[in-house]
């Protein structure tokens, strides 16, 4: 696997549990949530590949989307986190901090 | 607006990503097709027809080459040609979660690592290399625990003969009987000074050994184990599994 191969894996996961995170905070729909993953540098490169796992979340009933009007142009589709969201979410939390000071020892030495 | 205008992009684009979907399921090629659309007409302020083709091509541009869509939708599905999903997708969920054997290893290591650990040597779930740190947590803190005994064992003999020889020199100088309640006059001064220093150190050693001994270590493998533990058939699995979300792109 080359190093590329790396950064787009770990990113993958991280994006992920990025967008649970903030769908935790509030509904988002996807172009906002977009915005906020560009935000910062070189997490979110092609933008495109949000949508193919919001569809994965939501088949996996981890998020859920609904309808709303807009005040603006058709109605948008929200996406909001479910119970089994939210618990997938405090298990990515458990295993980022343990993945995390795992690296740091491991990887700082 | 010229011929080839901004929505001509954007349908060019769409069309592409929906030919890399090929082999994806239509329900799921149709949500991702329309949250591309919506996006496209958020980014570029809400209006298509209005927009300029600089503004499009940079959307579109942003949200990536078509394959790069296809690949995580497929990737995201395991919808990989060389690495098929599970059939069943409880199977997959299966192959992670410890059984009844796994459970109660961790939790038996925790509570008393002999049948803990045991149970966790019978499973092929942890690799060998693991099976032998996890072991090694509860062995060792034992070991401590061992000598810490030892060592206060030696220490309570010493101390007692002190206390020993200290209430000897005690009675013979206030020449009273061998009467437990006659000794109780003496000044806590003296009493201090008989048990002091070892008394409390032994005690002191003794939480800790406790402490490392009975819970620490144990504790410590039960844990080890908890994240140590391999999905059902990793052997054969791993290497397929780690590749199968991101194929070659084509």
């Amino acid at each position: 696997m080359n190093a590329n191969g790396f950064g787009t894996q770990v990113k993958r996961g991280v994006i992920e549990f990025c967008v649970l995170s903030m769908l935790n905070r509030r509904e988002h729909y996807g172009f906002e949530l977009v915005q906020e993953l560009s935000r910062v540098d070189g997490l979110l490169t092609s933008e495109g590949t949000i949508y193919p796992l919001l569809s994965r979340l939501r088949r996996a009933g981890l998020v859920s989307p609904e309808w709303r009007e807009s005040t603006s142009g058709p109605p948008r589709k929200y996406y909001r986190l479910t119970p089994e969201g939210e618990h997938t979410l405090d298990d990515y939390r458990r295993q980022w901090t343990l993945i995390r000071d795992a690296v740091n020892t491991l990887v700082s030495e | 607006m010229n011929a080839y205008g901004p929505e001509q992009h954007i349908s060019d684009y769409l069309d592409h990503v929906s030919a890399k979907l090929g082999d994806i399921p239509e329900q799921e090629r149709s949500e991702i097709l329309n949250d591309l659309e919506a996006h496209i007409r958020d980014a570029v302020g809400g209006d298509v027809l209005s927009a300029s083709e600089a503004d499009v091509l940079n959307a579109l541009e942003r949200l990536g080459h078509p394959s790069e869509v296809a690949r995580e939708a497929r990737g995201a599905r395991g919808h990989d040609q060389q690495t098929p999903a599970p059939a069943n997708p409880y199977e997959e969920d299966q192959r992670k979660t410890p059984g009844a054997l796994e459970v109660g290893a961790i939790v038996l290591t925790a509570i008393f690592w002999p049948i803990g650990l045991l149970l966790a040597w019978i499973s092929d779930r942890w690799k060998t290399r693991d099976k032998v740190i996890a072991s090694a947590f509860p062995l060792a803190s034992g070991l401590v625990l061992l000598a810490l005994l030892v060592a206060g064992a030696v220490g309570w003999s010493t101390s007692g003969t002190s206390v020993s020889v200290d209430s000897v020199q005690t009675e013979s100088s206030s020449s009273a009987p061998q009467d437990p309640a006659q000794t109780e006059p003496r000044s806590p001064a003296e009493i201090g000074e008989s048990s002091d220093g070892s008394g409390v150190g032994s005690r002191f050693l003794a939480v800790l050994g406790f402490l490392l001994g009975v819970i620490a270590g144990p504790f410590t493998g039960a844990v080890y184990l908890a994240v140590k533990l391999q999905p059902r058939d990793a052997s054969s699995h791993s290497d397929q599994k780690w590749s199968s979300g991101y194929p070659a792109q084509t």
